[in-house]
């Protein structure tokens, strides 16, 4: 594997394309208890257009990608979890919008672990039974985010913000949706998206390169070689919705204001700018945080984030507050006040070594390191790349993306009001 | 086994210098009794203590060092545990190793923590009244908020059920009506009380010779002159008494929530035979409950039981629908029977247990796991260390496992039904 030691952590990354297609890097860490494993496919919720064999498109049911994770556990020899069960690993796996990945964390056993990790993947079984099995446990983990108003207000905002990209749909679907998901489809599914070559191998903690890449020569299929297309899609600079507003039994209104940016263009930059910038802009030491607090507008629920994937980049702020409109209004009037003035350099340098020490604040745990590893693969940018880039940004690269990233004016506010 | 040690004013500090992480922390513990009438006064110290401090009076430039300080994080947490309530303050900063450039920063991240604590930002001797409206707003809104999540609302009702009017089921953030009532000067009291009563342990996560930080900690406490330290004598006795509640509120999945008392506390239970019996039951991927009730029933996406060895209790809950209730209550209780009949296969047990070791185990690689693995065994102070308990868990039989369940009685049901369904009482 190439071997490169990381500048400001110390720490010695591995990296390979294995020969069967998979992107493979190890973060070892000899005096860590444990170690964590992530196995992903740059495959989520999406991703909802299914090219066939014969050139054409296949449109697929809202929810396939998560619903061929919760399949994938079993095979015809029984359930992965029992087999992890087997040597104590605690093992899981998510899906988002751009990914779907598969994990275990594990302080004793952690090769046998590994072996199953790369075998259960690899190896698909879905029977009409199975399937629809599966539909009364998802039906009701769909019915238990409806109940969630956080949930709820956040893909009511995601829904009114995008025109066409399949962002504003839930990971999971509905109900009606994943009833329409059969064996055929999901094999359909799987044998596009999770070719070896689309896929990316991440391990951190106590285990060695060598070791890694042992169990991907013994275990790992060849893949076809393949390529997916970049992703694209039409979708208007504009909100589709500059409002959206549902009521639920919660004790005040609940809000997220999405703002769209512009062109997404993922660079180790960007992502390093995105963590400045929500500080710069809202943070706790910036003034307008301190208004929003004095005029009682929001209370320590308030977040604000940036979330981007394939084609899609997203400025959110969230919290509760009795008057959302006015979180908005003044959201979107600070914004336009700094990209006319320009940004304080002190406060630019103090948010920078901010951003810098809690991105390395958050690489202890080898589950952090390796998701944040997974995080940048999917991206695209080289690992840890972005704790480089906010070593070396500068204040008027930070001033240049508060230009061109934000349009105040392609905002939707989503509510959810108290019944 | 660690050992904590012994500072003046009947503090401890634990230094755990075992784990090396990227970041050092420094982690005051107050345990105090939990009480309806002082519970409020209490929980806005987090708040209010960890957004300002003399020398950096406002929200702004308090956050504004932290920055500086390369993102340096301070914490307040407020949370029951048994009778107690504790606060915990922390700070989390860089380790020398890892800042751009090279600079120390445990000097400064430490007195800015005993900064925040006894030197608090004050006009004329309290809370400014603007920090003080807006901490108690929030504290208001978290309380108000409870309901939104469904899932910890009706836990919360199903601890009232079992505890009723007991700190077993007290909100460590105070109810409505204590937050409304609360004023600067009742804040400001309420710090200096905590300061001279609480059952204070210090936690510090660093490589470094605690012998500077032992020396200012004695010196800031010097002032105080003789502290009494706060006393529980936590009621974990109980009477079995099938309390049963319907309410209704617009949701989409019913939340079943089924309350045990089990006689197994601190800090002379098995507490070790209890948690791998739950883990068994319902605490882990192979658990009985996600076997038969999730995976082989479909009933549910979630059926987990917790189990709290300080207050005795065990919460099995899971999202439903409402016609299904019964069915799954049937279920999980059968599956206890099980367990106390031993009717389990030993592959299930051993399951349950690795799982149950690698929770301790997972500790030692996460700063804040660790810490939360130590805060819970400070009210005893009484430590072991996650390899400590590892080697508990592998003396557990199966005859533990069973006495376990047999010490664990069904008492409350708490059902949160959608609108919509006919409640029968």
């Amino acid at each position: 594997m190439n071997a490169w030691k990381h500048p400001l952590l110390g720490d010695t990354l591995y990296t390979e394309t294995h020969k069967s297609g998979l992107q493979v890097v190890v973060w070892p860490m000899p005096e860590a208890s444990s170690a964590y494993a992530v196995f992903a496919t740059k495959y989520g919720s999406i991703y909802n257009i299914l090219p066939t064999a014969d050139g054409g498109t296949e449109e697929v049911p809202e929810g396939i990608a998560h619903y061929l994770e919760h399949k994938l556990f079993e095979s015809e020899q029984g359930d992965a979890f029992r087999q992890f069960a087997e040597t104590g690993a605690n093992a899981n796996a998510y899906t988002t919008f751009d990914r779907t990945a598969y994990l275990f964390h594990a302080s004793e056993n952690i090769l046998p672990s590994l072996d199953i990790l790369l075998n259960f993947v690899q190896d698909p079984y879905f029977t009409p039974e199975t399937v629809q099995k599966e539909q009364g446990i998802i039906g009701q983990e769909i019915r238990m985010g409806e109940d969630m108003p956080g949930r709820r207000v956040l893909f009511n905002m995601l829904g009114g913000l995008f025109h066409n990209h399949p962002v504003r749909v839930d990971i999971a679907g509905t109900v009606e949706s994943i009833a329409k998901i059969t064996p055929e489809l999901l094999y359909r599914c799987y044998y596009r998206y999770y070719n070896l070559h689309n896929m990316v191998l991440v391990v951190a903690g106590r285990i060695t390169p060598d070791e890694v890449m042992d169990a991907c020569d013994r275990l790992l299929k060849p893949a076809e070689e393949w390529v997916p297309d970049n992703y694209t899609i039409e979708e208007p600079a504009t909100a589709a919705q500059g409002y959206v507003e549902d009521k639920m039994a919660v004790s005040a209104p609940l809000f997220y204001i999405g703002f769209k940016e512009p062109v997404v263009n993922h660079t180790p930059k960007t992502l390093a700018g995105a963590r400045m910038l929500i500080d710069l802009i809202s943070g706790k030491s910036s003034p307008l945080y301190t208004r929003l607090m004095d005029e009682g507008l929001i209370n320590d629920q308030f977040e604000v984030e940036y979330f981007g994937g394939p084609d899609y980049g997203i400025w959110l702020v969230g919290g509760e507050s009795a008057d959302p409109k006015r979180v908005k209004e003044l959201i979107a009037d600070e914004i336009t006040r700094l990209q006319a003035e320009g940004l304080d350099a002190a406060a630019v340098e103090a948010v920078r070594r901010g951003a810098y020490g809690r991105l390395v604040a958050g690489l202890d745990d080898p589950s952090d390191c390796a998701e944040l590893i997974l995080s940048h693969l999917v991206d695209g940018v080289e690992p840890l790349s972005e704790l480089d880039a906010l070593a070396a940004i500068t204040a008027e690269e930070i001033a240049d993306q508060l230009k061109t990233r934000f349009d105040p004016t392609a905002c939707t506010l989503s509510v959810v009001n108290p019944l | 086994m660690p050992y904590p040690v012994e500072l003046s004013h009947k503090m401890t500090l634990l230094h755990l210098s075992e784990q090396s992480f990227r970041t050092d922390r420094l982690t005051g513990v107050f345990a105090l009794p939990l009480r309806q009438e002082t519970a409020a006064e209490y929980a806005i110290l987090p708040g209010l203590l960890t957004r300002s401090c003399a020398a950096y009076p406002t929200l702004a430039r308090f956050s504004r060092r932290l920055d500086e300080l390369y993102g340096a994080t301070v914490q307040g947490e407020i949370f029951r545990l048994g009778g107690w309530q504790l606060l915990a303050f922390s700070i989390s900063y860089l380790n020398r190793r890892y800042t751009l450039d090279g600079s120390d920063l445990t000097a400064a991240c430490t007195n800015l923590l005993l900064d925040m604590l006894f030197d608090p930002a004050l006009e004329e001797g309290v809370f400014p009244a603007d920090a003080f409206a807006q901490e108690q707003r929030c504290l208001l809104e978290r309380l108000q908020g409870e309901v939104n999540n469904k899932r910890l609302y009706a836990r919360q009702r199903c601890e009232e059920l079992l505890c009723p009017d007991h700190p077993f089921s007290y909100n460590p953030n105070g109810t409505e009506e204590t937050v409304n009532a609360l004023t600067p000067a009742a804040a400001e009291a309420a710090r200096k009380r905590m300061l001279a009563e609480a059952n204070i342990h210090w936690l510090y996560q660093s490589a470094d010779d605690p012998a500077a930080l032992t020396r200012e900690l004695n010196n800031r406490f010097a002032a105080l002159g003789e502290r009494p330290v706060a006393i529980v004598n936590a009621d974990t006795a109980f009477a079995i008494k099938e309390s049963k509640l319907t309410e209704t509120m617009q949701v989409s999945q019913a939340k079943l929530v089924l309350g045990f008392r089990i006689a197994a506390t601190e800090p002379d239970g098995d507490i070790v035979a209890a948690q791998l019996m739950n883990t068994l039951w319902g605490g882990c991927a192979t658990s009985l409950l996600f076997t038969h009730v999730r995976e082989e029933k479909s009933l549910c996406y979630y059926c987990a039981s917790t189990y709290d060895r300080y207050a005795g209790i065990v919460l099995v809950d899971s999202g439903i629908q409402p016609e299904n209730a019964d069915e799954a209550q049937e279920e999980i209780l059968k599956q206890l029977d099980a367990i106390r009949e031993g009717n389990f296969s030993d592959d299930e047990l051993e399951a349950a247990r690795r799982c149950l070791i690698q929770r301790y185990s997972s500790a030692c690689d996460n700063a804040d796991a660790l810490e939360n693995f130590y805060i819970g065994q400070t009210v005893y102070d009484n430590y072991h260390t996650p390899d400590q308990m590892r080697a508990k868990a592998l003396e557990v039989t199966r005859d533990d496992v069973c006495r376990a369940a047999r010490l664990t009685h069904f008492d409350s049901l708490y059902m949160l039904m959608p609108n919509d369904e006919e409640v029968a009482e």
